[in-house]
């Protein structure tokens, strides 16, 4: 089932920076995508997009069956936290909450918190013993930890991950890309954007992007609209 | 989790948000402090209004009462005068306070007792003070019982004072019921400075003159002068502190724009954002007005004794009333920056490092 479809997706900063033109793109359900390419490519551009915390200047943008273009800041809002996951390089943990809380606060924006559940999640990536610890008493790799439980608390279908491993040795990178093998396993969505070969041949298709377009596809074909 | 996530922030925050409670609390105090005294000058003015009435007394000397068979002051400084005799009698199985008084006298130098019906007149009349009346369950026109006599009641007495609990009737008809003579005390007025005239009385009528402290007009100008500049204080106070508190809420959305661009990216909705501002404004708007009483209270108790001479009554009604005014400028106060708040795009604020 096709979960992502671009088609003509353009995004202007300020009328003058064209950070994505005309991107045609389209990203099955379970497919793990490697988004690739120099930096100013325009790659964090299309994962806000698709992750509907921007909207698009011109061209259209369908996810999960819906046509983001067409939401408000509401349902914006309400889309992300049913279908999204975000994974970011900085972790963005809040700071004053602890590794726990910080999970919890991801259901408290979804539905219900449900402590247990939050400790178990934590528990499977091995921060049984950290519950309750700042993000500032965390190693990076730890706190990355907390950040995937954090996106992958509340279910979603797509998860996006920009450069997750970017901050972390190789140690914690191999338990984080872990994670996403599990992921990708269990059939989940995955975009993951990153500068490292090595990790982007992990992924179904690598999407490759210079300029703010789409400049290859290795993998499956690139989606190519109709009146190409 | 909303409880949790404040919690933590105003701990992290403390240093911060003290300053928006200090801003409140210096608002809510000047607020309670206004509102104690405004209070308060009501009773004063009930007591600046009875300065019109009696502004002496002349009582027994050596216990007893005084003889009114054939009593006549016509002292050139008295104005009007009243004797009373008070008696504890029983009506209707109660004991109310019986006093028996001149009606023409007594309705002279009190022309402000709030009368409903009319002033008596006659022997067989009476009036009955507002809180007698409820208790003995009588109204205008009814009868009352007194020493086997009958009383006919002309009208209900207010006074805002002991005479509320008071039956009044003529003083012959109560020094007959109670079979004492003569009077219990002499309320006079006195034109001008009523000492002299306190003095003259002694001699001439063999009793005690004793002063009733009344407060002057001077007085109570003073303390309408002082509440409109209470009034004024408190109305820049409370503005100055919803400024301080803007500003403070303003740095405190500034400074989180990261965190509340994050709660957006997780999918917090408008909502969700304004109750965490909104809810930690409330707290800083209860915290300071809780602190803000006690500082009124201890500015109240200042301005009584260094101002009014005497402590000012604690009215219980100022604590909910603070408490409330500084909810308002504390959510006032953070109007715009939970605007502001809304307005964080996550796209930009979790994008650069
Ligand atoms: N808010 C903004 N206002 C103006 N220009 C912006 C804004 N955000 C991004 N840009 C520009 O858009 C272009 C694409 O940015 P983007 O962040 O998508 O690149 P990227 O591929 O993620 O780069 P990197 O690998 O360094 O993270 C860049 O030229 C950037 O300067
Ligand atoms: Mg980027």
């Amino acid at each position: 089932m096709e979960l992502i479809r671009a088609e003509n997706l353009s995004k202007w900063y300020d009328e003058r920076v064209c950070a994505l033109k005309t991107v045609n793109l389209s990203v099955e359900g379970g497919e793990w995508i490697s988004v690739m390419g120099p930096s100013g490519s325009g790659k964090t551009t299309l994962l806000n997009l698709v992750g509907c915390l921007d909207t698009p200047t011109s061209g259209t943008l369908r996810v999960c069956d819906v046509d983001i273009t067409s939401l408000d800041q509401g349902g914006r809002a309400r889309f992300r936290r049913e279908n999204i996951g975000l994974v970011f390089q900085q972790f963005h943990l809040v700071p004053h909450l602890t590794a726990l809380e910080n999970v919890m606060l991801a259901q408290y924006f979804h539905s219900i918190e449900d402590e247990c559940e939050a400790t178990k999640a934590l528990e499977c990536v091995g921060l049984g013993d950290r519950l309750h610890h700042l993000p500032g008493h965390l190693s990076g790799g730890e706190q990355q930890r907390v950040c995937i439980v954090r996106a992958l608390i509340n279910d979603p279908k797509i998860v996006l991950a920009d450069e997750p491993t970017g901050n972390l040795d190789r140690e914690n990178e191999e338990n984080v890309l872990e994670i996403f093998r599990g992921l990708h396993r269990l059939g989940k969505t995955v975009l993951v954007v990153t500068h490292n070969p090595e990790i982007g041949e992990l992924g179904d298709r690598v999407v490759e992007m210079a300029h703010g377009e789409v400049v290859g596809c290795r993998g499956q074909k690139l989606y190519i609209p109709r009146e190409f | 989790m909303l409880a949790k996530v404040l919690w933590r922030s105003l701990k992290a925050r403390r240093q911060r948000l003290a300053t928006a409670v200090m801003a409140i609390l210096l608002g809510a105090a000047m607020v309670s402090a206004l509102l104690t005294v405004t209070w308060d000058i009501r009773g004063e003015m009930g007591r600046e209004l009875r300065s019109y009435g009696a502004n002496f007394l002349l009582l027994p000397r050596d216990g007893g009462t005084i003889e009114t068979e054939g009593l006549r002051i016509d002292d050139p400084a008295v104005a009007d005068y009243a004797p009373y005799l008070y008696s504890i009698v029983d009506i209707g199985g109660r004991d109310v306070v019986l006093a028996g008084t001149w009606f023409e006298g007594a309705r002279r130098i009190d022309p402000w007792w709030k009368v409903t019906g009319r002033w008596a007149e006659m022997d067989g009349e009476a009036m009955v003070g507002a809180r007698a009346a409820r208790e003995l369950g009588v109204g205008i026109g009814g009868t009352l019982e007194i020493g086997g006599r009958q009383f006919k009641v002309a009208g209900i007495v207010e006074t805002g004072s002991s005479e509320e609990s008071q039956v009044f009737v003529r003083l012959e008809e109560a020094q007959l019921i109670t079979g004492e003579r003569g009077a219990s005390l002499i309320q006079a007025r006195a034109l001008g400075d009523p000492r002299q005239a306190a003095e003259r009385l002694e001699g001439r009528l063999g009793v005690r003159a004793k002063e009733v402290r009344q407060i002057s007009e001077s007085e109570a100008l003073l303390l309408g002068k002082m509440q409109l500049l209470l009034a004024l204080v408190t109305a820049s106070v409370v503005g100055a502190s919803t400024l301080a508190v803007a500003a403070t809420m303003l740095t405190s959305v500034l400074e989180r724009e990261r965190e509340v661009g994050l709660m957006r990216a997780l999918g917090a909705g408008s909502r969700h954002v304004a109750y965490l501002f909104l809810a930690e404004a409330s707290i800083l708007g209860i915290v300071g007005g809780l602190l803000g009483y006690l500082l009124g209270l201890v500015l109240v108790w200042f301005l009584g004794r260094e101002v009014f001479g005497s402590p000012l009554p604690i009215e219980p009604a100022v604590l909910p009333i603070t408490i409330l005014a500084s909810l308002a400028v504390a959510l006032v106060g953070s109007l715009p920056p939970v605007r502001r708040a809304l307005e964080v795009d996550p796209a930009v604020t979790l994008r650069g490092d």
